[in-house]
């Protein structure tokens, strides 16, 4: 099932393969790069998927996969930043990434004692126990060539380590920038996060795009480990241009009596792929995925996820929402999985859906596989318009049909936004969504 | 205020109002009785602008202005208010967001400024004394959840908030048990001045103990078949609707 086009993406990939190997020569790796050519020898096993695989049944990656992608394009954007322009807030402690590059100036992290917050590749050249204890472990090379591509091109990304009972005092904010002056460009993100036991951390991530000139097609493959008691709280903000595609993974495993809330808010971009993978691993868990993607023009957003119930008496609680506009379209599918040790597992699903166009597309597909007997497991998805009663009530009262309308649509949106714990991210994603309904 | 001369509409191909003609002056309550289908809630409709509805034939004068032209929010903005049989449940939408949201839509049209924030705390405080309507209320999502009588006296609060020109209660009474409707009606009493007007739109008798209207007009098949003072009602109710049908049938 190859995806046959004009040139092949893939021999181009793995020829910058050759060409990152060179520049990680510089480095100081001790050895440790077995992590990189392992990646590229899953990668040449496998092929781009098509429709015809049913994990990508509604996401044709065919356009996107036409182009050409060049690693290493250095950016001219060398400034140093304002981080509230990006976020809202200055009081976090950030790092930045330009086009796969950490950028050193624009980054502020903590000193506390516990806490390690820094490049990934400053954490393979200090040879932090974290990286060989935990990098690689939840990702699978063999189960999507992503994961492979992700890990044997990666050029940077986030590492962050919380030690035993340590409360980091600031959010820890990443920014991805993208500047594709110089051409077509693809980078490729690799995470990881180690939250030690009764730790908590917030995490959020934010996606921009500097300068929209060329086709971008960007990858983030993330690793978190979140150890009993615990509470990792973590954000994706998905604001890149129209010409800038991204295929982003999450691979999570919780222990015992923690708490982990993904929160992925997809408003702009070209093909926007979020997959998060939840392994629920102890008793008395609770992992929440809450989302919501306002998409128009061509956007194509792609959310699936795992939440994977191995252990009795946790819960998981999934809550996504889409305003679908233009042509674009989007797709969800949520997968419950409950093994037969898994009992007394309360697990919800909900995915609503209004489309505000005729010619957009929204394919929701929740799965559950249940194989404890004594569970409770919820799912729902609905897919509807802007309600015409409520919009002309409104009108009766003198508010016009435009006003209407935004309040209804913000209105429909406010739920998955109450969610939001961080009172800054709350206001930031507000009138994020008040200016995005201002293009729908 | 309102003049409505020969008006029909139809809905769907299907004609329901075939010449309605009515006259409201400041100060005066009309209501409008008739039975099941006569067309009630259609001529309500008609007037607050809803799309579904077209007009055929007639012309509807608000004000020296012609409504018909008019959107729905405009009609709203220049006076005309629908107090709806089943008012919509938004969730997600607090009252008291919706209501400024409409005030300040008003005041915007009038070339004014948004009303300040303490200045409007100040009068929906106030109008909600006046209606007995518990503070909390205006934290909840617009309708949602609300019993039948908390969604007539959302309804009057708006009115009392919005102090239209002309309020066209539309099955106002309908779902309501007798204190609540008591409730409601000493609400509308209260906002009765000189040079506003009320069109009460109802089946029963009942409501109009409590709101007593100057005229009671009998809408049968599209038409104002009959029209008279307070005894009127008191007639309808103690003899039905069958008499008027028949009289009806007899002019044709």
């Amino acid at each position: 099932m190859n995806v046959e086009t004009a040139f092949d993406l893939k021999d181009k990939l793995v020829e910058d393969f050759f060409q990152l190997e060179e520049k990680r020569k510089a480095l100081n790796l001790n050895g440790q790069n077995a992590y990189w050519t392992e990646g590229i020898e899953a990668f040449k096993k496998q092929e781009f998927p098509t429709t015809k695989n049913e994990d990508w049944k509604y996401t044709n990656l065919k356009p996107y996969l036409e182009r050409t992608y060049s690693n290493y394009q250095s950016s001219s954007i060398n400034t140093k930043i304002d981080i509230t322009d990006f976020v809202g807030n200055d009081d976090v402690y950030y790092i930045t990434f330009v086009n796969g590059e950490w950028s050193e100036m624009n980054t502020h992290l903590p000193k506390q004692d516990g806490v390690v917050v820094s490049n990934l590749l400053f954490a393979f050249e200090t040879e932090y126990a974290g990286v060989k204890n935990y990098f690689g472990k939840y990702l699978s090379l063999e189960k999507n060539i992503f994961s492979a591509l992700n890990t044997a091109s990666f050029t940077d990304g986030l590492f962050v380590e919380v030690a035993k009972g340590v409360v980091l005092d600031k959010p820890i904010v990443c920014l991805y920038l993208t500047d594709s002056s110089q051409g077509n460009l693809t980078a490729n993100y690799r995470n990881l996060f180690i939250v030690g036991e009764n730790a908590q951390v917030k995490i959020l991530e934010y996606n921009y795009t500097l300068n929209n000139a060329n086709y971008v097609l960007n990858t983030f493959a993330s690793e978190v480990f979140v150890d009993k008691y615990a509470n990792v709280d973590y954000y994706k903000f998905q604001l890149d241009e129209a010409k800038v595609s991204q295929i982003n993974q999450v691979e999570a495993q919780q222990e015992q009596n923690s708490v982990f809330t993904t929160n992925t808010f997809t408003l702009s971009g070209d093909l926007v792929r979020n997959e998060v993978n939840v392994l629920l691993n102890g008793e008395h868990i609770e992992s929440f995925l809450n989302g919501l993607y306002l998409t128009d023009g061509k956007m194509l957003v792609d959310n699936r996820s795992l939440m994977d119930h191995a252990k009795p008496n946790c819960m998981s609680d999934e809550f996504y929402k889409g305003i679908i506009g233009g042509q674009s379209k989007a797709v969800f599918n949520g997968k419950i999985m409950v093994r037969q040790e898994a009992q007394k597992t309360n697990a919800f699903q909900s995915n609503k859906n209004i489309l505000v166009s005729d010619n957009a597309t929204i394919n929701t597909k929740p799965q559950l596989e249940i194989f404890a007997d004594d569970v409770r497991c919820t799912h729902g998805a609905t897919t509807g318009q802007i309600n015409e009663d409520a919009l002309f009530y409104m009108q009766a009262r003198g508010i016009g049909k435009d006003v209407a309308r935004k309040l209804l649509l913000k209105s429909f949106a406010a739920d998955v936004v109450e969610r939001v714990q961080l009172d800054f991210a709350k206001e930031f994603l507000l009138d994020l969504i008040a200016r995005k309904l201002e293009e729908i | 205020m309102l003049s409505i001369k020969n008006l029909h509409a139809s809905v769907e191909d299907l004609c329901i109002l075939k010449g309605i003609n009515l006259e409201v002056k400041p100060g005066e309550i009309h209501a409008i009785m008739g039975p099941n289908g006569s067309g009630k809630s259609t001529l309500a409709s008609v007037l607050a602008g809803k799309e579904d509805y077209e007009v055929t034939e007639g012309e509807v004068v608000f004000n020296g202005v012609d409504l018909l032209e008019m959107e729905p929010e405009d009609r709203a903005r220049e006076g005309m208010f629908l107090a709806f049989q089943y008012p919509v449940e938004i969730p997600g939408v607090s009252i008291s967001n919706f209501i400024k949201t409409a005030m300040n839509e008003k005041r915007k049209h009038f070339g004014q400024e948004d009303i300040k924030a303490v200045d409007y705390l100040k009068k929906i405080k106030e109008k909600m004394a006046l209606l007995e309507i518990n503070p909390k209320f205006l934290g909840r999502s617009l309708n949602q959840g609300f019993s039948g009588g908390e969604k007539k006296r959302n309804e009057v609060l708006q009115m009392a908030m919005l102090e239209p020109k002309l309020s066209v209660l539309d099955e106002t009474d309908s779902g309501l048990d007798i204190d609540a409707l008591k409730i409601v009606a000493n609400g509308v009493n209260k906002l009765k001045t000189s040079d506003n007007a009320t069109i009460v739109i109802t089946h029963y008798q009942r409501l109009l103990d409590y709101i007593v209207p100057d005229f009671v007009h009998v809408l049968y098949n599209g038409q104002i078949v009959k029209s008279g003072d307070k005894t009127l009602a008191h007639e309808l109710e103690k003899n039905g609707y069958d008499w008027i049908k028949e009289e009806a049938a007899a002019t044709v």
